[in-house]
């Protein structure tokens, strides 16, 4: 991101934007899939699979935001 | 703070008048009022320079007042952030952006007066604007791309025997976008006036030691202001990328 108007002020602020960022991102997709693993649960009757299951798949969740995150602080568009 | 007053009595919410419609409470509360002060306080903020400037029989047209900076400085950081994030197809999203993060901003700043109310401390109000942010960026997608915006969910060059398992991963990603947005606002904001709360009810029961907390509180304030800015910032930012990633998909 180049901001031609002010060039030293800008990149501050990105990386203090960055880091709170990176620690909701995570709990975020944590949050999501426990709703949705026992929406799943309450649905199909199927106890603990359904949420055991989307844990592990919003934890990876949570890893792919941080990874996109990271992928934008090293190369900004 | 009064003795034995719990730190998080600040957030508690105490109607200012009782309003009952049909058996719904929407009594007007202090939240309420904050919203109302904040709302008021930008729309003076962004008219009254202005008005001024409108006349045209004066010297000082030719510079523009104190405040009218301060006004068109919020505009032009919008600008630019739209700008760069999203480029010229941004342009007509600028209103939205610009009133959450003028929205948030104030409403932070206004809560770090004392005896005031911090209204973005609450989670309903932050998930509010976050859902509105979350379902504008989704029908904006069916609108720009129509059945095609599925295929956000698809990551470019992957082999087919991938999908069953990065299609749910990749929807959880993205419905955890206004959870996550509303979290950090909202968390940030509780516990940093929590924070806050607890460190004066330090200063008066350590006695003449009550000057550490003291210090500590004044500089625990700067830090407020900042992430009262930047939480807005980070909001603004978000929505920014979502209206991209909503336009261009990938």
């Amino acid at each position: 991101m180049d901001n031609n108007e002010e060039p030293d002020k800008q990149p501050k602020m990105q990386g203090l934007s960055f880091a709170y960022r990176i620690s909701t991102e995570l709990l975020g997709a944590l949050i999501v899939s426990v709703i949705i693993g026992l929406l799943i649960d309450k649905m199909f009757d199927s106890k603990p699979i359904g949420l055991i299951t989307l844990i592990i798949l919003g934890f990876f969740a949570g890893l792919l935001n941080i990874y996109r995150l990271i992928r934008r602080i090293e190369n900004p568009k | 703070m009064a003795k034995g007053e719990s730190p998080l009595k600040q957030f508690e919410i105490q109607p200012i008048i009782d309003i009952n419609l049909f058996g719904l409470d929407i009594s007007f509360t202090n939240s309420a009022l904050w919203m109302t002060v904040t709302t008021a306080f930008i729309l003076i903020f962004f008219t009254v320079p202005f008005l001024r400037s409108k006349k045209t029989n004066s010297v000082s047209d030719l510079y523009p007042s104190r405040m009218q900076v301060a006004a068109e400085l919020g505009f032009s950081f919008i600008n630019s952030l739209l700008n760069d994030t999203v480029g010229k197809e941004g342009k007509k999203y600028f209103s939205l952006v610009f009133t959450l993060f003028m929205f948030i901003l104030f409403g932070n700043l206004f809560g770090m007066i004392p005896y005031s109310f911090t209204f973005t401390s609450h989670i309903i109000v932050t998930l509010a604007l976050a859902m509105g942010v979350f379902i504008f960026v989704t029908v904006l997608g069916f609108v720009k791309h129509g059945v095609k915006f599925f295929s956000f969910f698809v990551i470019p060059g992957l082999p087919i025997y991938m999908l069953p398992l990065l299609i749910p991963i990749e929807i959880i990603s993205y419905l955890s976008r206004p959870i996550s947005l509303s979290v950090r606002l909202f968390a940030n904001m509780l516990a940093g006036h929590t924070l806050l709360k607890v460190f004066a009810g330090f200063v008066s029961a350590l006695g003449i030691f009550g000057i550490l907390p003291l210090v500590f509180i004044i500089a625990l304030t700067g830090l407020e202001i900042l992430i009262a800015f930047l939480q807005a910032y980070v909001f603004a930012i978000l929505t920014c990328l979502y209206i991209n990633d909503a336009l261009h998909l990938h």
